[in-house]
Formats: structure tokens, sequence, C-alpha cells
């Protein structure tokens, strides 16, 4: 398995790892070599968010339900979507459109986790890997 | 240019026009592919093109027979419960 030659170690750096996966998915990725990895999950996750978004609007990114948990986990960007539909757009969005929409979001949202867990291991996997050959 | 853009992020703010159709089933797939793709890109060491999108085919192949087996179960459970 390849890696940066990163200065950051030990805790500091899982903690990078999984805070850029949220940012940006697939970033964790990216900081622990993973490019192909990287690129893939990062095209997918946006493909579902997109899809979402243009399905259901951006009004299915609602703080005040229960999904928004789970679309958190895209990024915390989404966040402004919520705040630009309550201050500036108003939208409202109902049944199928609104269901496929929050399901498209909220997925994305989890696989986003799992990479984010799946970077962290791995970078936990370096880590020790780079303890072992001093 | 700008116009073009625009309109673009326009269709963001309104959403389609979907009724509770068996068509709608079909939103499923893209969903699916995105699930495969995701959990390979995770599981496999070295990433290829040819050996994952196999990979990923095969998983998405995988998981739409298994809803579809599902489906077809419940829906002869249910037939036979509820009637």
């Amino acid at each position: 398995m390849s890696s940066r030659n990163f200065k950051l170690e030990g805790v500091p750096f899982l903690v990078l790892v999984g805070f850029a996966g949220w940012w940006i998915p697939g970033m964790g990725h990216l900081l622990i070599g993973k490019k192909n990895a990287a690129g893939v999950i990062f095209g997918a996750i946006i493909f579902a968010l997109i899809v979402g978004l243009w399905v259901g609007s951006i009004a299915v990114i609602d703080s005040h339900e229960p999904w928004y948990w789970a679309q958190m986990l895209i990024s915390p960007f989404l966040g402004l979507l919520s705040y630009l539909n309550g201050t500036e757009y108003h939208i409202s969005v109902f049944g199928k459109p609104r269901e496929i929409g929050q399901i498209y979001t909220g997925v994305a949202g989890m696989l986003n986790l799992l990479c984010i867990v799946n970077a962290v291991y791995l970078g936990h996997i370096i880590n020790i890997k780079k303890r072992e050959s001093r | 240019m700008i116009a073009h853009i625009g309109i673009m992020l326009a269709s963001f703010t309104r959403p389609w026009d979907i009724g509770a159709t068996p068509g709608a089933l079909l939103f499923a797939l893209p969903l699916i592919a995105v699930v495969a793709v995701v959990y390979k890109a995770t599981k496999i060491e070295k990433i290829t093109l040819a050996s994952f999108i196999k990979t990923s085919a095969i998983l998405f192949g995988s998981i739409v027979v298994f809803m579809v087996l599902t489906a077809i179960g419940l829906f002869v459970l249910v037939r036979f419960t509820v009637g």
C-alpha cells in the first residue's frame, strides 16, 4: 500500500483524514495515497447527491427532517443548501420526488461515512507500518 | 454561457413530477450502482479500470437480483396471508 510522506502522524493524522473525508468525499483516501479510490468515491457520491437534488430540488435538504443528519454526512457544505432554501427560495416538495431525493442524498451521506471510516482505518494501518519500520 | 449555467442551476429549485407508478422503481437502479461502486472502491486494494468495472457490475447484478427475489417473496407472502 502506498502512502504520502506526511510529517503528521498518529492520531492527528487520523483526525485529519476523517475530517477531510467528511468535508470533501474521497479526500481522506487521497491523503492516505489511494488516488484512484478517492476519485471513484468522489465521483459516485457527488453523482448520487446531484441526482437526489435534481429529482427533489434543494428542498430535500431540510434541517427539520431526520434525513438531514444522514445528508450532512456528505459534507457540512450541505447545511448551506438548507439555509438557502429556508431564507431565499422557500421551495416545498412532497410525495415521490421528496422520497427519492431524500433517499439518494441520505444514502450518499451514509456511503461517505463508510468511506470516512475506511480511510481512517487504512490510515491507522499506515501508522502501524511506519512505526514498525523504524 | 451564464444564462445556460443559470438554467442548469434553476433545475435544482424545481422538483420533478413523479407519480407513484411502477416506473418510479427504476430510480433504484442508479442508487444500487453507486452503492456497488463505492463499496468496491473501499474493498479493492489496487483499482484497475477493467477489473473494477467487472467486479462492480457483478455486485450490482447481485443486489438487483436479490432485491427482485425479495420483492417476489414478499408479494407471495402478502398474497397468501393478507389476501
